[in-house]
């Protein structure tokens, strides 16, 4: 038997590579023959209607939906094929940020940020607590890790979201939804924190998003699902650009910032 | 079964289980010693004056504390563990599966049958033997206070109960608890991790692993007085 194929981080793959990957559930498609590729230190966004399956595709990338046919290869990986206790593995190199934050409500904020940490790493105490603090500097959160999630608000529960889902330093992070229900401060303050990761630490990120505005800013490539399908997929000035009349309908009177004229975030 | 592989294998969080323990089993000691209490006294009420009245005084003790023993106290027990403990299992847990935390869970590799399923199975079989004995004697203290006020003396109650009662009863009794409660906490989970439909669907989920619990208890308590041997003495 060899070494779990999990072991395997190769530059030749890219981070993520969806196969013709086709979800029902109680029979009702929901997915059908989507393929997409994400490459290491990319942000691709996923558009779409509501109900059009773009958490389901997230939520497949995670492993936590699994596709009735196609492949899901995470840096090489196909994850479909693998048992649950396979996939944890993969899972550890995976952040997710869910779009109601899906925080630990028994739990304060430390002990969610430090929730991963404390069940896959042996760490001393104090080692803990730095990391914990580390990332809730990164989200402007260091004054409530005593707090307990329902004494946040909607936006600070994103940001503790977001500090859970980095404390294990992951390659890939997948946001559902991040900027949903946020102000457009503390909406662009998280565009900002997705464009810092992408640019110090290269992270690859798969944002599910409505905010057209938000996803010009962050993303390299948008796929648009339509009905379960990728109905366009291209660089953020090709979908801009998109003659496609559903596109143009989903865009609307949105004039995107070439991506060229992007400011840089430090 | 992961979960009791998880378990036999001390992969368990013993935090976790002890803050269920206090959840789950401490928590359950108030209701059923106003339950079992309650029923005791009840019982003894109705039955001390008519065995007074038929020269059966000096067996009160004995039939009150036997029933209590081999069947009252594990279903009184049962039950209460069912309603309170079936229920705030399964709407945590169904909670937790509509608010996304369960996926949440998976997303960090943490397995939701090691940290929600194993620690409050083996909460619910820790605390089963604590609850069962509390039961029972509650049930056998409520019967002698109400006996005692309707003539009958309590070294007299006492004694009969000495006589009737075994060490391999109360064991017995102990045996249905833990197993109610087992049942309950597997049933409970599972209902929890099914759970769909947002906030509707963690009241029906609610509901149905309480009324499941219920009838389960009841079930097993007819195979269980037949596998222990429950009649024997009478």
């Amino acid at each position: 038997m060899t070494k779990p194929m999990v072991e395997t981080l190769s530059q030749e793959h890219p981070a993520i590579q969806i196969k013709n990957i086709s979800y029902a559930a109680n029979r009702r498609p929901i997915l059908h023959n989507v393929s997409l590729k994400v490459e290491s230190g990319e942000t691709l966004a996923v558009m779409g209607m509501s109900g059009s399956g773009k958490t389901t595709l997230i939520k497949c990338l995670a492993g936590l939906l699994k596709p009735q046919s196609g492949a899901i290869e995470i840096e090489g990986t196909d994850i479909v094929a693998l048992s649950e206790s396979q996939i944890e593995k993969i899972r550890l190199k995976i952040g997710f940020v869910f779009q109601n934050a899906a925080l630990f409500d028994s739990l304060t904020v430390f002990e969610n940020v430090s929730f991963g940490l404390r069940r896959h790493r042996h760490l001393k105490p104090s080692e803990l607590a730095n990391i914990v603090n580390e990332k809730l500097a990164l989200v402007g959160l260091t004054d409530s890790a005593n707090l307990y999630p329902s004494e946040l608000s909607g936006g600070m529960q994103k940001r503790v979201g977001i500090a859970r889902a980095l404390a294990m330093e992951p390659t890939i992070l997948l946001f559902d939804e991040p900027t949903s229900g946020l102000d457009p401060i503390i909406g662009t303050s998280i565009d900002n924190l997705i464009l810092s990761l992408q640019e110090h630490l290269r992270i690859t990120a798969v944002v599910v998003s409505h905010d057209v505005a938000s996803v010009f800013r962050i993303a390299d490539h948008i796929a648009l699902i339509h009905n379960g399908s990728v109905a366009c997929y291209g660089t953020t000035d090709e979908i801009a650009n998109c003659s496609i009349q559903m596109v143009k309908q989903f865009i609307g009177s949105y004039h995107p910032i070439p991506r060229s004229d992007r400011v840089s975030v430090h | 079964m992961r979960a009791i592989s998880a378990i036999v294998h001390g992969k368990v969080d013993w935090r976790d289980t002890l803050r269920q323990m206090d959840l789950l089993g401490v928590g359950t000691l108030p209701i059923v010693f106003a339950i079992a209490f309650s029923t005791g006294a009840v019982y003894a009420l109705y039955s001390t004056a008519l065995m007074v009245q038929y020269g059966a005084g000096h067996v009160v003790g004995g039939t009150i504390s036997f029933s209590f023993v081999t069947e009252l106290g594990p279903m009184l027990a049962g039950v209460a563990i069912a309603a309170r403990v079936g229920s705030a299992i399964a709407a945590e847990i169904g909670t937790m599966v509509v608010t996304e935390q369960v996926d949440a869970l998976r997303a960090m590799a943490v397995s939701p049958v090691r940290y929600l399923i194993a620690p409050r199975l083996l909460a619910c079989l820790l605390m089963a033997p604590a609850i069962g004995l509390f039961a029972i004697f509650s049930g056998i203290g409520g019967g002698m206070i109400m006996s005692v006020f309707h003539g009958v003396p309590a070294p007299e109650f006492l004694e009969s109960t000495r006589t009737v009662v075994f060490a391999t009863d109360i064991w017995k009794g102990v045996f249905k608890v833990v197993w109610f409660s087992v049942t309950v906490a597997i049933v409970a989970c599972q209902q929890g991790l099914a759970t769909t439909g947002g906030a509707a669907g963690v009241g029906k989920t609610t509901t149905r692993s309480v009324v499941l619990c219920v009838l389960l208890v009841f079930l097993s308590d007819v195979m269980l007085a037949q596998i222990l041997g429950a009649t024997h003495r009478i």
